[in-house]
């Protein structure tokens, strides 16, 4: 603690020390970048924080120049927002996509990685097939899916039949089965909350359009892996599961890292997915915090919620930037 | 030490298998556009008595996907160029100057990748007017400015990490020479950066490409890309599976040539400073 | 080498991209001088003439007919330059508000009677009046009409396309096989289901993953347990959601539910449902009159009308309650600040018009709110059918979808909480759902 503000003082000096022919250069070479940054970024979010200590709606947006129309609330938003059931839904389901997500995209993409690697000829052909999904928005990958997912003429219906294995168990909390992938597939009891499996069908689909991310940051992690390293352990007689264990793994732990920041970033975001395939439904089964900000500021037209959205926005960008901090720390402290 | 023939054998079989299932969906699709639908409803692995035709691509073309494709490149191709361009001139600055309030700009910067667009898109609408943005052409202008400006963090995230790897040492010598920072950047950084700048190009490109939200709030009718063509298959009592499948297999192949030829960048380039970790 | 081949294939993509800039740029120099090169001489109208906007979410065959629709418009006035904007369904209602808020709405706009009355109580829309007391006098509209595209009493909307609900689609053949007729009480409609089910058969096809198939069920049987008064008293608050009718309408439904509804109602959407119906999945889908496009869109396009595929209408459930039709459809309506106010109503006037009307309807899958089209114009059988059902006569009582007549969150409350409810068929849950919702919003 008392090192980081040490080291957080003398990064102060040391920018305040900055030339002013410095400082200028720098803001020369900055200049076009932020301009647009300020322009059509900083500004308008800065205007959705304000907007949020105030009550309104789409049909009349908060106008920071207009305050003869504010309806100050203080930080009522804020307030029924953390008291709402309805919030509290999304953030569990949220939660499920924060801890599955990020998890099967990063285990997955490394061990194709891996594999792909260790194939002689061939592996950007085998690569490809992974990485092709990222091309398709994500929004056509929703569709995509309910074409998977249907329970007439889907791929997975089908194989289920075929293979046999349409079955439906009931074990008091736990309740799963193999068809209705997008209404019932099946509900974890917690007792205290419920997690509802249909959320892992939507995750499905999102991480089959995002592994190929994570394919491509192992693959160039990989790359990056030193030839002597590899050669030595050869050498020394380890066989194929120590050198992966001992060697790779440790050596893919920067991609690692960047790959479930990212994954846990579009986890938090998501929303074209669920959105297309079941927006939120059945029920609020599958709402999440961006599903729901955009019902509140964008379908509850006629009860002004957009204030409560852009309050649920700022609670997430909070938890992730905080969530992330370490990791921006040491973003900002390289970027010197 | 190659792995034994066996093992080969079945890492290939193995491999194949998994990427196959990882095609199915995009079969899905394509077999649904290829196909005509009271076909599909019995199950597109179903090949019996089957037709092929390329009718659903010529009727979603005809039905206003042809009046997007011109913009959709004027907005990819610029909104690209002004990115990279831009993220990598202030790249250099955070990465190779010192200067004030650095550590907020980053800051700041970064915040873009975390905070939801569709709310900044609320105030963003009647700024669009003030500024004079919504009219004519000028709208691919703006256009191009927000996708900038959303892309800003992505831009300094990613390029920085390229940047950080250019040795210190080949900096210096050049400082010595008497080289200002604009020929450092100029004839020393982006040289040696390219590879990480073409794949922030692509990343760039499939985000920019695959927008709707931005391009239906900001844009009149005749500036709109093609996700908006896209999304306006869409009916409430008619599914169009077909149309939108073709329509949806015509918009990947854009990205997908672009991500093919420069596969070998993307791949090698692409966090290369992270993985050193 | 590689990297030439790099440079080969953008410069391939900057050259399509070229390509396609040339050819926008001669389209649309098409359109924009219309204006110009029309001869000024015997137009009817000379005061009607410059820039129009009108926005639309229909697509395929749908929006084909509208383009006939419009036509129609532009040779009776040449000097008005229409230009169409095509906005994604499920985006329609952000898109228009946020435009309309920011000052920049379109001239003309689709809108449904929800949203309507949000954006006349904003002053965002003009007031029809004059348009309105020519159609009452003249018959082609009925005051229950009027009252659906007003806000407050002031008329804002324009009828344009019209839509009859609670028809059941069934196939005469697999009907005929069971040895059932058509029911006409609602007794006869159980035992008929009763029939359906005895013989190992599925009674309905019902698509509840999207969610409106349900308000589909729910809204007619409202009409018909509760009557036109209660379903209209939710609509504009007057009727609270704990008012008797309402719960025992959800009652007959959850009991409805319970017997005769399958076990996947919310794994399949609504294509899904009416396709299954058609291959023999299940004998009927309560469903609009617009079935009969998708039928043949959709599933299959060789069926008949009427011989492959028909409908009867949901029988009342009370003998002795009054006739009410439910029904819902598109409106128009116009930007109060429209620089071309003159244009704009008469493309408004022109819309709610029997000639224009008729156009669409000769295409099929359209039911002409104006009583002055013909019935002999439709297609085929099922839409003469539909239309004959549209109130029409003064003395029916109409009743208008009524999420879509609420809109906002009242709507997408009820939408997910009927799918609950088909869960657990808990009357007291969705009516306690509903209350607190409306209590909330409407204050």
């Amino acid at each position: 603690m008392t090192v980081a503000r040490q080291e957080a003082r003398l990064d102060e000096r040391a920018t305040r020390s900055a030339r002013p022919a410095g400082n200028r250069l720098a803001y020369a070479f900055l200049a076009p970048l932020l301009v647009a940054f300020v322009l059509f970024y900083l500004w308008p979010a800065f205007n959705t924080l304000g907007s949020s200590f105030f009550r309104w709606g789409l049909l009349r947006p908060w106008d920071l120049f207009s305050p003869s129309q504010w309806d100050f609330v203080g930080i009522q938003n804020y307030l029924d927002t953390l008291t709402s059931p309805r919030f509290w839904n999304a953030v569990v389901n949220t939660l499920i996509w924060l801890v599955v997500f990020p998890v099967m995209v990063t285990v997955a993409s490394m061990f194709l990685s891996i594999l792909i690697w260790q194939v002689p000829r061939g592996g950007s052909v085998l690569r490809a097939a992974f990485v092709l999904p990222m091309a398709i928005s994500l929004a056509a990958a929703g569709v995509i899916w309910t074409f998977m997912y249907n329970p007439d003429f889907g791929v997975l219906t089908r194989f289920v039949q075929w293979a046999g294995i349409d079955f439906s168990i009931d074990l008091g909390p736990i309740a799963f089965r193999t068809r209705d992938w997008l209404s019932d597939p099946g509900v974890i009891d917690l007792g205290f909350s419920q997690i509802r499996l249909v959320n892992l069908s939507l995750i499905v689909a999102g991480f089959w359009a995002f592994t190929g991310f994570g394919v491509i940051t192992f693959t160039a992690g990989l790359t990056a892996v030193p030839d002597e390293l590899l050669e030595a352990a050869r050498v020394d007689g380890a066989h194929p599961g120590q050198l992966v264990r001992h060697i790779l793994i440790p050596q893919l732990r920067g991609a690692m890292i960047v790959v479930a920041t990212i994954s846990v970033i579009f986890a938090l975001r998501t929303f074209d997915v669920v959105w297309v395939i079941t927006q939120g439904g059945p029920a609020q089964d599958s709402e999440v915090l961006a599903v729901l900000l955009w019902k509140q500021a964008f379908v509850f037209l006629d009860s002004p919620q957009a204030g409560l959205a852009t309050a649920v926005a700022i609670i997430m960008s909070a938890v992730l930037i905080g969530g992330a901090w370490p990791y921006l720390r040491d973003l900002t402290k390289d970027a010197r | 030490m190659r792995p034994r023939r066996f093992t080969t054998g079945a890492l290939y079989t193995g491999l194949a298998a998994l990427s196959l299932l990882w095609l199915v969906p995009v079969m899905t699709a394509f077999m649904i556009s290829i196909r005509p639908l009271d076909e599909i409803r019995g199950g597109w692995w179903n090949f019996e008595g089957a037709t092929f035709t390329l009718a659903n691509y010529v009727r979603a073309w005809d039905q206003g996907l042809s009046s997007f494709a011109f913009n959709t490149f004027v907005i990819s191709l610029g909104s690209v160029a002004v990115t990279v361009a831009a993220g990598a001139l202030a790249t250099y600055a955070l990465v190779h100057l010192t200067f004030r309030f650095k550590k907020l700009w980053f800051f700041l910067l970064i915040t873009t990748m975390i905070v939801p667009i569709q709310l900044i898109l609320i105030p963003l609408l009647p700024w669009f007017r003030t500024l004079g943005l919504d009219e004519g052409a000028w709208q691919l202008v703006g256009i191009v400015l927000v996708h900038t400006g959303f892309g800003a963090g992505w831009a300094v995230f990613m390029l920085s990490s390229f940047f950080r790897q250019i040795p210190k040492e080949m900096l210096e010598a050049g400082t010595i020479d008497g080289a200002g920072h604009w020929d450092q950047f100029r004839r020393l950084v982006l040289p040696l950066a390219a590879p990480g700048l073409v794949s922030f190009a692509i990343i760039n490109f499939i985000f920019v490409w695959n927008d709707l939200l931005l391009a239906l709030t900001l844009l009149q009718r005749d500036y709109q890309p093609i996700q908006v063509g896209l999304a306006n298959l869409q009916s409430p009592h008619l599914a169009q599976q077909d149309l939108v499948s073709a329509g949806a297999i015509m918009a990947i192949l854009p990205p997908l040539l672009l991500f093919a030829s420069l596969n070998r960048y993307y791949v090698r380039g692409l966090f290369g400073g992270g993985t050193k970790g | 080498m590689r990297t030439r081949r790099t440079i080969g294939i953008l410069a391939v993509i900057i050259a399509i991209a070229a390509c396609g800039a040339n050819g926008t740029t001669t389209t649309e120099a098409d359109p924009a001088p219309g204006t110009d090169t029309t001869p000024p001489t015997d137009t009817p109208s000379p005061d009607i003439a410059g820039e129009l906007s009108i926005v639309h979410a229909w697509t395929g065959s749908e929006q084909e007919a509208l383009e006939a629709v419009l036509e129609g418009f532009e040779t009776t006035y040449p000097d008005v330059s229409l230009e169409r904007v095509q906005v994604p369904f499920g985006e329609l209602t952000a898109q228009l508000t946020q435009q309309f808020a920011a000052g920049s709405g379109p001239d003309v706009t689709v809108a449904l009677p929800g949203l309507i009355r949000l954006f006349a109580a904003e002053g965002f829309l003009m007031p029809l009046d004059d348009l309105w007391a020519t159609w009452l006098a003249d018959g082609s509209y009925t005051e229950a009409l009027a009252a659906i595209a007003s806000a407050d009493g002031t008329p804002y909307g324009v009828w344009f396309k019209g839509n009859v609900n609670a028809l059941i689609w069934y196939t005469p053949a697999r009907l005929e096989a069971l040895g059932v007729e058509v029911p006409t009480t609602w007794v006869e409609f159980t035992d008929v289901l009763d029939a359906i089910q005895a013989a190992g058969e599925e009674p309905f096809a019902i698509g509840g993953a999207d969610q409106w198939p349900l308000t589909q069920w729910w809204d007619p049987i409202l009409a018909r347990v509760g009557g036109a008064e209660v379903f209209n008293g939710l609509v504009d608050g007057s009727v609270p959601w704990d008012d008797p009718g309402v719960v025992e309408s959800f009652e007959v439904f959850g009991q409805f539910i319970a017997d005769y509804f399958p076990g996947d109602v919310l794994d399949r959407g609504f294509v899904e449902a009416t396709c299954a119906r058609v291959d023999g999945a299940a004998q009927f889908q309560n469903q609009g009159a617009f079935i009969n496009l998708v039928v043949r869109g959709e599933c299959d396009d060789s069926l008949v009308p009427g011989e492959d595929y028909a409908f009867f209408l949901m029988p009342k459930y009370d003998e002795a309650a009054e006739e009410v039709q439910f029904v819902s459809g598109d409106l128009f309506a116009v930007n109060a600040d429209t620089p071309n106010p003159d244009a704009a109503l008469a493309l408004a006037e022109y819309l709610g018009s029997a000639e224009a009307q008729s156009i669409w309807a000769e295409r099929g899958g359209f039911v002409a709110p104006n009583t002055g089209v013909p019935v002999d114009v439709y297609p085929d059988v099922n839409d003469q059918a539909a239309a004959a059902l549209w109130p029409a006569d003064p003395s029916v009582a109409a009743v208008y979808d009524l999420d879509d007549f609420i809109g906002g969150e009242i709507q997408t409350v009820l939408r997910e909480a009927l799918q609950q409810f088909v869960r657990d068929q808990d009357v007291a849950a969705i009516v306690a759902t509903m209350v607190e919702v409306d209590e909330r919003v409407r204050g």
